[in-house]
């Protein structure tokens, strides 16, 4: 009988809220994304998507780190760059244990660069580091084969350290996928990983040199994109994500859930290739940028007031925008009087425009959807361009791109987010670039900025060379940006607080499972 | 015996197509696994050390030639080799898949043979009754809807609406408990892509077992059956082993076009199976996972197929001397 009562009164009693189990605690959250992300090690984790490097930064921690207004000490308590700009001493926390209990010391450090060099983190290129040097058990030298400015952002703000005891001797580690091999010094370590479905379980370490995290487990789910919002209405998962506005009304008021708005980090833009006859004008390039109305595009693609591209390429919200380029405003006249300038007129009356020898201008657009194809191609249509659209699969998108098969190409991407580095990048075929073929810039100008500018350790010294590049982007328009996108994170207020980190996690993933999310003392 | 060692000849050769039609079909995508990488990664550069690691490590800077004869001489010793976007060996990529896929196309294509065969023996037993020939254009119109349709209906009915099943996954995420809970989880979560699957096939069956049964029910031998007082039971016994050979033929030609229908309802109910691999790994131009997935499903359809022969070798006599 007094078991029956005793049942009766915790059944009375008022149930815990979720995530309130013990003060401040939070059990387990689970969040969405739509593939799988592969092993978490730097060597097997799937660069499909920036969602494997970003659970990467929960197991592995970095030099420095970001929160919402920049970059912080992290594992180094501090750094400074030697006078010549091509060197950087970095202190270390004392206090940083590896998960199996092991103190992490400047010897790991220079053994992740080095092993790097052998084993290349595929996410960013760290082939400017040129060797490290140990001073002592918490001082390491990280030389640069040159003087490298989106270096503490870039590298040291992104590239995992990792245990020289779990990895030495190992010369396949992209085959390593146990759970042993998958030792960091993070908040987190990995407990379950279910590659059939994509699912992951990271439980809380609790010896983490920034105290015990807050949130004790953190699953990942594989969620299709369009079945996101439902999944967390449903109670699914604790966040999702989309790109349209609508999730601002859709859950305003809502008792728990809350819509977390990221920087305008994903791009949408049209890239004309340089090499052809007749894109290859910068007149034809002018031309549309008149004619096509990016305001009504970015409204229309992102279900509200979007932000439309800045012939410059850089967001508008990015503290490296230049507000002095040129703009293009929406002109259809405008756009019809620099196509007759060069030679494209309506000579038979048919509402198309012919080229001189008489033939109509017709212009190929490679795009990943109808959809976004069609507004393009209506709008071209009304100044007289016949646009004739080619939808293929990204694979196919990016291989026409990287051998300059293309006219016009549609694209979206992220990355344009953090250091302005990407203007280089993009746009002088340095890196691995999928469009370096078609609309890389010929300016001798352009790329002497872009080398200034990558060497330049003065912020205000080398704001003049960025925003000289951006104008310069703006006169030649081997792109034109249509709008930007931001991400809509929504999440159970109850259970955590994401937040937008500045820029972007890493080089400008507009992701919200920033480790700060899970500590105590937050962002 | 004879007959049947040029069958197997025959099947051999074929098999031996497929291994070569495997190494060239996904090369003849456009794209490549660099571009694939690209794409995926969702930015607009990669460095360039990641794609050359990518080149030297997959064959992908060697001739097409050389390819080949490595593909081949890894496939003689059993290897499948390793997915290009995840580095883990293709075989154990399929191993881990190949149960969920197996369950439920093996499950749907006996519910609807079931279901099928059923309905069909019923509405070959009424010739000539309305409410057979309505059921019979109720499943022409069924037939009729893509699989992609008949799955969207049943998430947004029974999923969302009603929410009696879960929308998507192959079990509950880090689901605890014993083997019969694991079972009826599995089972609940595989219910409604069994549905849809299951939907989809069903109409087939129904025509053509109507179809190959309605001639024999008038056949003399099942007038005399019918006339000597024998129960209906016997009668369909002798009336199915007539008209058993198309439904045989039809199970092994529907198999094979099920592959296709697996692949568009996994990836709808982001199911763990081997369509939801390789619609993954096309997206990503993963040689080695397309290679692998499209070699096992065709030994799996021809080896079915071969038993479904042999069954009809020997259920029915016309097959074993034809003429």
């Amino acid at each position: 009988m007094r078991r029956l009562v005793l049942v009766l009164a915790l059944a009375l009693l008022p149930a815990p809220a979720p995530g309130q189990t013990a003060p401040g605690l939070t059990p387990a959250i689970r969040l969405a994304w739509w593939t799988d992300a592969g092993f978490l090690t730097p060597f097997a984790v799937s660069i499909l998507g920036p969602a494997g490097v970003t659970r990467l930064t929960l197991i592995y921690d970095t030099l420095v780190w970001k929160d919402g207004r920049g970059v912080i000490p992290w594992l180094a308590v501090s750094w400074r760059a030697s006078p010549d700009g091509a060197a950087y001493v970095f202190t270390l926390r004392p206090d940083v244990r590896w998960h199996d209990g092991t103190p992490l010391t400047a010897r790991d450090v220079r053994f992740s660069f080095e092993y790097y060099r052998r084993h290349p983190f595929r996410w960013i290129d760290t082939s400017v580091v040129s060797g490290v040097e140990v001073r002592d058990r918490r001082t390491v030298v990280i030389r640069l084969a040159r003087r490298y400015a989106p270096f503490i952002e870039n590298v040291a703000g992104t590239v995992p350290i990792i245990p020289e005891h779990v990895w030495q001797g190992i010369e396949h580690p992209e085959q390593e996928q146990t759970l042993a091999s998958a030792v960091g010094s993070g908040p987190y370590r990995l407990a379950e990983y279910r590659p059939e479905s994509g699912q992951y379980r990271l439980v809380a370490f609790d010896d983490y040199f920034r105290g015990r995290p807050l949130v004790r487990e953190i699953q990942y789910l594989v969620i299709p994109q369009e079945r996101q919002m439902l999944a967390v209405q449903s109670g699914q998962v604790d966040a999702g994500v989309t790109t349209t506005r609508d999730a601002l009304a859709l859950f305003a008021g809502h008792p728990y859930l809350r819509v977390l708005e990221t920087e305008p980090l994903s791009i949408a833009r049209l890239v004309l290739n340089l090499d052809h006859p007749v894109t290859g004008q910068r007149g034809f390039r002018q031309a549309v940028a008149h004619a096509l109305d990016r305001r009504r595009i970015a409204d229309t693609a992102t279900r509200g007031p979007g932000i439309a591209g800045n012939p410059g390429v850089v967001p508008p919200t990015s503290a490296w925008f230049n507000p002095r380029v040129r703009r293009y405003p929406y002109d259809p006249a405008a756009a019809r009087g620099l196509l007759r300038e060069i030679g494209y007129i309506d000579r038979d009356g048919d509402g198309w425009l012919e080229q001189r020898d008489g033939t109509r201008l017709v212009v190929g657009l490679v795009a990943g959807s109808t959809a976004d194809a069609e507004v393009i191609r209506q709008m071209l249509k009304d100044v007289g361009i016949e646009v004739r659209v080619r939808t293929v699969d990204p694979a196919t998108r990016a291989q026409l791109a990287a051998e300059g098969r293309f006219e016009m190409l549609y694209t979206t991407h992220i990355g344009s987010g953090g250091d302005p580095d990407y203007l280089r990048t993009w746009f002088t075929g340095e890196a691995a670039n999928q469009f370096a073929s078609g609309s890389a810039m010929r300016s001798p100008e352009f790329v002497r900025l872009a080398a200034l500018q990558l060497a330049e350790l003065d912020p205000a010294r080398r704001r003049v060379h960025v925003d000289r590049m951006q104008a310069l982007l703006s006169e030649e328009l081997p792109t034109l940006t249509l709008y930007y996108r931001r991400f809509f994170w929504v999440y159970d207020g109850r259970k955590f607080a994401p937040f937008a980190t500045q820029g972007g996690l890493l080089n400008g993933i507009p992701l919200v499972d920033n480790k700060l999310a899970f500590l105590p003392g937050g962002r | 015996m004879t007959g049947l060692r040029a069958h197997l000849a025959r099947y051999l050769v074929l098999l031996a197509v497929v291994v070569v039609v495997t190494f060239f079909l996904p090369r003849l995508l456009p794209g490549s696994p660099l571009s694939g990488a690209i794409a995926g990664s969702g930015l607009a550069a990669l460095p360039s050390a990641t794609l050359d690691r990518l080149r030297e490590g997959y064959d992908l800077n060697r001739p097409m030639r050389e390819q080949f004869v490595r593909y081949l001489r890894r496939l003689g010793q059993g290897d499948l080799g390793r997915s290009i976007s995840t580095h883990r060996p293709v075989s154990v990529l399929i191993a881990e898949r190949l149960p969920w896929t197996a369950g439920l196309v093996g499950f749907a294509i006996a519910a609807a043979a079931l279901a099928g065969l059923a309905m069909g023996t019923w509405s070959a037993m009424r010739p000539g009754s309305r409410t057979a020939q309505a059921a019979g254009m109720l499943v022409i119109g069924l037939g009729a809807l893509p699989e992609f349709l008949i799955a969207m209906g049943c998430i947004i009915v029974f999923g969302v609406r009603w929410r009696l099943f879960p929308t998507g996954g192959g079990m509950t995420p880090f689901g605890g408990g014993g083997a019969a809970r694991w079972l009826a989880d599995v089972a609940w979560h595989a219910a409604l892509p069994a549905v849809t699957l299951v939907a989809a096939l069903v109409p087939v069956f129904v025509l053509v077992s109507r179809n190959a049964l309605a001639p024999v029910m008038d056949a003399p031998f099942l007038v005399v059956a019918r006339a000597k007082g024998l129960r209906t039971r016997r009668i369909l016994w002798h009336a199915w082993r007539n008209a058993m050979s198309p439904v045989l033929t039809l199970t092994g030609l529907r198999l094979a076009a099920l592959v296709t229908g697996v692949v568009v309802v996994e990836r709808v109910f982001a199911y763990p199976g081997i369509g939801m691999l390789l619609f993954e790994a096309v997206a990503r131009r993963d040689y080695p996972v397309i290679q692998g997935v499209v070699l096992v499903s065709s030994i799996a359809v021809l080896t079915v197929v071969f038993f479904l022969e042999m069954l009809a070798y020997a259920l029915d006599p016309r097959v074993r001397e034809p003429g």
